[in-house]
């Protein structure tokens, strides 16, 4: 039985339930409420970006789901890695900054934990190496700090390099 | 591509605790450096960034070994608490102290000991591995930490324990040594020519040593002798009036071996194969 989704632009997209059920979200509310037939809608998720969701769920949807306790730990471990980015993955994470934002957005809302994991090495693997000043202007962030203040955070950090 | 309105502060909490998971504690150092409000996010976060960088940073042995010693010395709570903050230069948890909550001070603890134990000694840790009368004093520590059964022949204990038993003793010295390092001044300072001699003879140091338990020594003095050419002190040929007295080479092995070698065999727990 097909699932058929709805994005907050009324875009409708018509998958497989196996591809739906790599969400958790539509996973519990597919077990929840049956198979209706009805548009999920999804309000908090562009069509564009929940085309993106869905390729990649195409992709991955032979991939063993953590549940079980010892899966998770399995999981865990594994996603902690985050240099070791699977080649379709990191051709699929290819986007632009704003895309990327949106992606792991949707990924949090529809709980999509590899999805969700992905984005996040992304983004950390653009702030890795960068000085402060870079982050800064990479994300926008305005520099509220006097320069007395931000040396003694300076100071205060120090031992992270110590340690 | 165009960043301009993105700002990593809009993402929710759990998204950005998620990318701080992958980010090693340098670069999570310079992220508070960026604002004020990301300054404020990362300490209001700190025991959960910390919880998540313990298993990514730490060695899995170093942390069998937290997690086994039940407070045993050195992971009492004061010893974590006083050295990480100390070394930190946070001030100290007092009764108004609106903040007690340090979530850093075990990352801290351990991540110093992963630097200075695990990465700096890891031909020590082999040899000590491969020691068979060391894996011997190893193994009867790890039934005493109740990681191996006491019907379990001492063959058929894997490498894997002995190693986090290895890591434990090695932890054990390093903390001994850094603590007589502390107590140096008052240990050597009225003997400048012959500071082994009254290391052997100074209350202070007796004072540390006895609260060891007889296997803690066991396992220290092997540590001792798989030590090689390191050692946890920094040389110095100088004598020098502070807290670093007795920086001496192979202080370990030429000091520190024959107090341990005394004080078992006061103990009545000297024999050649200790």
């Amino acid at each position: 039985m097909p699932v058929v989704l709805q994005a907050s632009d009324n875009q409708q997209f018509t998958i497989e339930k196996a591809v739906a059920e790599r969400s958790m979200l539509l996973k519990n509310m597919l077990e929840d409420v049956g198979e209706a037939g009805e548009p999920i809608p999804l309000p908090n998720v562009a069509g564009s970006i929940l085309k993106k969701v869905i390729e990649y769920c195409e992709h991955h949807k032979e991939d063993p789901v953590p549940s079980a306790e010892e899966d998770k730990d399995a999981f865990e471990s594994s996603r902690r890695k985050a240099d070791d980015i699977d080649e379709w993955d990191a051709q699929f994470i290819k986007v632009g900054n704003e895309e990327l934002f949106e992606i792991i957005l949707a990924a949090n809302y529809l709980d999509i934990k590899p999805l969700l994991d992905l984005g996040c090495k992304t983004v950390a693997n653009m702030i890795k190496g960068k000085t402060p000043e870079q982050i800064r202007e990479m994300f926008n962030i305005e520099n509220d700090f006097t320069p007395e203040e931000e040396d003694q955070i300076r100071r205060e950090n120090e031992w992270a390099a110590d340690a | 591509m165009s960043t301009t309105h993105l700002n990593l502060l809009t993402l929710p909490i759990d998204c950005l605790l998620c990318i701080l998971s992958h980010l090693p504690l340098t670069c999570i150092a310079d992220l508070s450096c960026t604002s004020k409000d990301f300054k404020e996010t990362l300490r209001s976060n700190a025991t959960h960034i910390y919880n998540n960088l313990i298993p990514t940073t730490i060695s899995p042995h170093l942390l069998k070994v937290y997690k086994t010693s039940r407070g045993h010395v050195p992971f009492t709570e004061v010893e974590i608490d006083v050295e990480s903050r100390c070394r930190r230069g946070i001030s100290s948890v007092g009764r108004n102290d609106p903040d007690p909550i340090d979530g850093g001070a075990v990352y801290y603890f351990l991540l110093r000991r992963h630097k200075t134990v695990v990465e700096a000694c890891g031909d020590v840790l082999k040899r000590l591995v491969g020691d068979r009368r060391a894996r011997k004093v190893l193994v009867e520590n790890a039934r005493r930490f109740g990681e191996v059964e006491a019907t379990v022949d001492d063959g058929h204990v894997g490498d894997n324990v002995v190693l986090v038993e290895a890591v434990r003793a090695l932890v054990m010295l390093q903390w001994t040594v850094e603590t007589l390092r502390l107590m140096g001044c008052a240990a050597t300072k009225a003997s400048r020519s012959t500071p082994g001699y009254s290391l052997v003879g100074c209350r202070y140091v007796k004072l540390i040593i006895r609260d060891f338990e007889t296997i803690d020594l066991r396992v220290m003095y092997h540590a001792v002798m798989n030590l090689g050419s390191k050692s946890f002190t920094k040389p110095s040929a100088k004598w020098r009036s502070d807290a670093q007295g007795f920086e001496v080479h192979h202080f370990e092995l030429i000091y520190l071996r024959p107090f341990l070698k005394k004080t078992l065999a006061d103990r009545g727990d000297w024999s050649e194969e200790v």
